[in-house]
């Protein structure tokens, strides 16, 4: 099957007072129709700026510095900004942690989904209205007609996130990238959007990008998933054997310093020290300074991303043998 | 008999609103709504909620950083709330509290050694030399190192910062430790670290915790007994093992299978709850949980469910206990597990 999206060797650096740091460093990953692929690491390992980049949202004095995303063929990096806008919220969308700086404050949600109907749909204003509010409808906000009018700061943050979807989705998008859509809600109101997103999935035949700390959303949610450290794939698979068997000491201890409920253990499994800063990296694998089975290779040498077995791949020179 | 070091009856905490030029009191935020439970010596009792259920504000009030509107607290058999200035100051070395977010509650301006020898200042306990050697000795007690002493707040990570906030709270030898949301604002490999730390420093010192936080999945490793809190109220409280194998009330149920589960594979979602939680300034007659409760009667909104025990535990406070009217009959139980498709 041909995949929707194409990412090839994706290079992505800010630049600094201590120079350029790459912010994302070279990774490479596709995504299969209908597929969602779980993209999962901690604060500052680059699942952001990688979404971000694919959206071509990166503002400076960071920049894309390298690399290809095919979106269904086409380079998105080659495109100019006049037709890259006219994919964005498109063909193309993306749900933010944040709906309350996502949305504008100052015009009502309705006519906030209204202007993007309009920028890319041939429709009449009036049709716009009615397609806006259907999709209030469709992402479960009670009595949409009202609520047309209302502004982001009058809603829960639950009901934002779901203006936010529904703005996301008003035009069918192909391919949705979601960054920590559920991040800054409840478990109830989390377990609803997820929901949510899930159904309109199957129902749009989206391909969905799901961008999250939590391992236990991504574990329910993704077919695949991928783990990102330090700017760079640490390993991907389908989201059973990620899980079932980790293979990158990241991911193994990853897995194993969160609580999971049910399997109660006495400790937890700890990786010592903290994320480095981006310019902090060695020049080899960026897991080297906490890992417990690095040598000497692994500090100046980066481990290439391989394939171990079927459909998983991993990049370290002495992986885990489950 | 249970030994208890924290003994909470019909505890209330309510925030007035006031509007207009006069002020006038036009409401009132309920945030706790008379709670009730005690806290057994060297146990970890765990406060579990949705954002707005009450349960940091509880937290404080305990501690008395905000005061309670009423109820009783008695603290290792002392009446707590009736203490005040400098007997309140004294004895309020037995109790500490540890924040949130370690970012905002360290003093920017004050170096690690100072911030650490404050506790001894504010209680004139200790000698300058004193001071300093059982600030190396803190340090070292949370995993980090004496030379640390010189350096300021921003010189380190988050889970570092939190360490420091820990042994701030252990300097002067407390029985009990208010931690609220702890390691909410950490990555998963540093929340590890702190809880394994936590867990440790129980042992060694003898520790009690209430632990406050939002995270089921954190809340069922650490915690010996938990509360679950709902618009100001505990609508259950029981030993761990009991709430998570078998959840009573129609709400602990929804959050326990709203938790998302590692490894468990791919599944089609499914909502546990619909609608949001009500506001407190008006909360629901009756049962707060009754708008969104599936298994609502007639009665729900109109009287108040308390908490009852289900099951009586070696002692009172081993005792299941749960604030709803199918306590009295026969309930569908849902356990977790049999929920995925």
């Amino acid at each position: 099957m041909e995949p929707v999206v194409e990412v090839r060797d994706l290079e992505t650096s800010f630049a600094t007072k201590l120079g350029p740091v790459r912010a994302v460093n070279k990774i490479s990953y596709t995504i299969n129709q209908g597929e969602t692929l779980g993209i999962v690491g901690e604060s500052g390992c680059g699942k952001s700026v990688t979404s971000f980049s694919l959206m071509r949202l990166i503002e400076k004095p960071g920049r894309v510095s390298g690399g290809q995303v095919f979106l269904r063929g086409r380079d998105l990096l080659q495109l100019s900004e006049p037709e890259m806008e006219n994919i964005r919220g498109g063909e193309m969308a993306m749900i933010f942690q944040e709906p309350m700086t996502a949305l504008n404050p100052v015009l009502s949600i309705g006519r906030q989904i209204d202007e993007q109907i309009l920028r890319h749909l041939k429709v009449s204003p009036k049709e716009a209205r009615d397609r806006s509010i259907e999709m209030l409808a469709l992402v479960g906000i009670p009595s949409p007609k009202e609520r047309y009018d209302t502004y982001s700061h009058q809603l829960s943050g639950g009901m934002r996130q779901r203006a936010m979807i529904a703005m996301a989705l008003s035009c069918e998008p192909k391919f949705l990238i979601a960054d920590e859509p559920t991040t800054a809600l409840d478990v109830t109101i989390q377990a609803q959007i997820l929901e949510l997103i899930q159904t309109l999935q199957q129902k749009l035949k989206m391909t969905v990008q799901f961008i999250t700390h939590d391992l236990g959303v991504i574990s329910e949610i993704s077919d695949r998933v991928m783990v990102m450290y330090g700017g760079q794939t640490c390993e991907i698979a389908s989201t059973d054997d990620l899980f079932a068997s980790p293979m990158h000491p990241y991911t193994h201890a990853l897995i194993g310093s969160r609580p999971k409920i049910g399997q109660r253990s006495a400790r937890l499994m700890t990786i010592e020290g903290t994320v480095p800063a981006p310019y902090e990296l060695p020049p080899g694998c960026p897991f080297f300074n906490r890992c417990s089975r690095a040598t000497e290779r692994c500090r100046i040498e980066r481990p290439p991303l391989v394939e171990a077995k079927p459909g998983h791949s991993v990049a370290c020179f002495f992986p885990v043998q489950s | 008999m249970t030994d208890n070091i924290l003994e909470v009856q019909n505890l209330k905490k309510h925030f007035p609103i006031r509007k207009g030029l006069l002020l006038r009191e036009v409401g009132q935020v309920r945030a706790v709504d008379d709670v009730s439970f005690v806290v057994h010596r060297g146990e970890t009792l765990g406060l579990v909620g949705e954002s707005g259920c009450g349960k940091s504000t509880l937290g404080r009030s305990l501690i008395r950083l905000y005061e309670p509107s009423s109820g009783q607290v008695r603290f290792n058999g002392e009446n707590w709330l009736g203490l005040t200035g400098e007997e309140l100051r004294k004895k309020r070395q037995n109790m500490q509290m540890i924040f949130q977010d370690p970012y905002s509650s360290l003093d920017p301006r004050m170096t690690v050694g100072q911030i650490l020898s404050e506790p001894f200042q504010i209680h004139g306990i200790l000698g300058a030399e004193e001071r300093k050697i059982r600030v190396r000795q803190l340090l070292e007690i949370v995993g980090l190192r004496a030379s640390h002493m010189n350096r300021y707040p921003h010189e380190f990570s988050g889970g570092q910062k939190q360490r420091i906030c820990i042994a701030r709270a252990l300097a002067l030898e407390p029985k009990l430790i208010i931690a609220d949301e702890p390691v909410s604002a950490l990555d998963v490999s540093i929340q590890a670290q702190i809880l394994n730390l936590m867990k440790d420093l129980q042992e060694k010192f003898k520790l009690t915790y209430v632990f406050i936080s939002h995270d089921l999945s954190v809340i069922e490793h650490l915690c010996d007994r938990v509360a679950v809190m709902y618009l100001g109220k505990i609508v259950e409280i029981a030993p761990r093992e009991q709430l998570f194998a078998n959840p009573r009330h129609p709400y602990t149920q929804a959050l326990i299978a709203a938790i998302p589960r590692i490894g468990e594979g791919k599944k089609q979602m499914k909502r546990s709850l619909t609608g949001e939680v009500p506001s407190p300034i008006n909360p629901p007659s009756g049962c707060p949980f009754h708008p969104r409760c599936s298994q609502a009667q007639a009665q729900c909104s109109v009287t108040i469910p308390q908490l009852e025990t289900l099951k009586a535990g070696n002692s009172v406070g081993d005792s299941h206990q749960m604030a709803c009217f199918l306590n009295q009959k026969e309930i569908e139980t849902t356990i977790p597990s049999q929920r995925r498709t």
